[in-house]
């Protein structure tokens, strides 16, 4: 036999409602506002192109500073590869609605973003492991830092333009999880471009993007994010 | 209206036909008024939160996920509405206009005088503790007890599992029990905690 369940809602009928007549007040004649609305299909365009222009931005600068040398080496690659997929993924998973259209619930949110941090630097350390150790200097920091934000940065206006007012809970941890895709997709650039492997440096000039963009989404998602 | 029809009507707002808004207005209209009237107490705010709402629902129809349910996805905008409100209210004082009835409607048909008089002091009682408890169990209590959505539901509205949402509905369900508990024993010459707010009038909730 089962055990009562100590949290039954069965007697919640018990409670009387302060507003029980206000239902069934006369429904007054609706008027359609007239405020300008995309459709379904306006917005799915406009998500297109703002994707394709978040990718475009990034082969561009990444072109124009130019790839490292061993951007053909097979582990390269594939961790480059990896946190694309890692990046995509993750966004995909806490932007997609359940089966009754609702977003996911805040915990799967704080999961993905803690999964695609970790994921990173599981990444930065394999690499660093078997890599030469180049000494840390403040001018290669502030020169991949900068180039990973100029990176980072097309990505997140059009997804602070395309995420306005669309999250219907908790705005500021949806906006840090798509801010951390765009600060992955900056470090994924710079990393494309800069050939040190050294952990301190790769986490710091690389990856540091990836929680200012996060911190900032949480910012910009708190002000503007709500629906 | 059934819900899978309110679904498919919601699904042609989004794409662009207008005249599926007639029939969402006609369904939702009566459930978040009642929805923001207990969330506020106070149904002339109530009516300006509905405008509202119903003005985000057309700006965010594009967002509508095809195949979703329009019954949670409407009042998540519509808790949205109220949050933000609260929000803003918190710096400016907000006191019930002499005017504004509240969100007390009993059905008095049919009653005696004196069983009209129970059953109002009980809802203030009830409108009392929901004021004064923590927003997420009002929430949660609310979504579930009055506008009958599923935990399920409740929780993705909310954000948070299922679980969660029915431990905070089951603490406000607790906390509404003994405050009428506490009415019930009370002398009936006594005047009491809910008649005193009634007469007072102010709405602290906002």
């Amino acid at each position: 036999m089962a055990a009562p369940d100590p949290f039954s809602l069965e007697n919640f009928g018990s409670i009387p409602d302060p507003a029980r007549g206000v239902a069934s007040r006369p429904t007054p004649s609706p008027s359609p506002p007239g405020a300008p609305s995309p459709t379904r299909a306006e917005r799915r365009r406009r998500t297109l192109i703002a994707a394709l222009f978040g990718v475009a931005w990034l082969i561009f600068l990444v072109w124009r500073l130019g790839l490292r040398a061993n951007i053909g080496d097979a582990g390269l690659l594939t961790s480059l590869g990896l946190w694309t997929l890692v990046s995509g993924g993750g966004l995909a998973l806490a932007l997609r609605p359940n089966a009754r259209g609702l977003p996911p619930s805040l915990r799967v949110v704080q999961v993905l973003l803690l999964a695609l941090a970790a994921f990173y630097v599981a990444g930065v350390l394999a690499r660093a492991a078997t890599a030469p150790t180049v000494p840390i200097h403040w001018t290669n920091v502030i020169g991949c830092l900068s180039c990973a934000h100029l990176l980072a940065a097309g990505p997140f206006v059009v997804a602070a333009l395309i995420f306005r007012r669309t999250f219907l809970s908790f705005p500021a941890w949806r906006g840090a999880i798509v801010g951390a895709a765009c600060g992955l997709g900056g470090a994924i650039g710079i990393h494309a471009h800069c050939a040190v492997e050294t952990a301190s440096h790769v986490l710091v000039a690389h990856g540091l993007v990836i929680v200012i963009a996060a911190a900032l989404g949480a910012a910009l998602g708190a002000r503007q994010g709500r629906l | 209206m059934d819900e899978s029809l309110l679904n498919t009507a919601m699904d042609r707002y989004a794409c662009g036909d207008a005249q599926a808004f007639s029939a969402l207005h006609q369904a939702l209209y009566p459930r978040l008024l009642a929805y923001l009237a207990r969330m506020s107490g106070s149904t002339v705010l109530a009516d300006d939160l509905l405008q509202e709402t119903f003005l985000r629902i057309h700006r965010a129809r594009s967002t509508f996920a095809a195949g979703g349910a329009v019954i949670p996805w409407a009042y998540a905008i519509a808790r949205n509405v109220h949050i933000d409100h609260a929000r803003s209210a918190k710096l400016r004082v907000t006191e019930r206009l002499p005017s504004d009835p509240g969100s007390e409607t009993v059905d008095r048909g049919g009653a005696d005088a004196e069983s009209a008089a129970i059953a109002a002091e009980a809802a203030l009682a009830v409108e009392r503790v929901l004021a004064r408890i923590p927003a997420s169990q009002r929430d949660a209590f609310v979504l579930i007890r009055y506008e009958g959505l599923s935990v399920q539901d409740a929780a993705a509205i909310l954000g948070t599992t299922p679980t969660a949402v029915k431990l905070r509905a089951f603490r406000a369900y607790e906390a509404l029990r003994a405050e009428l508990e506490e009415l019930k024993r009370e002398a009936p010459g006594r005047p009491s905690k809910g008649r005193a707010r009634a007469e007072g009038g102010a709405d602290g909730r906002s």
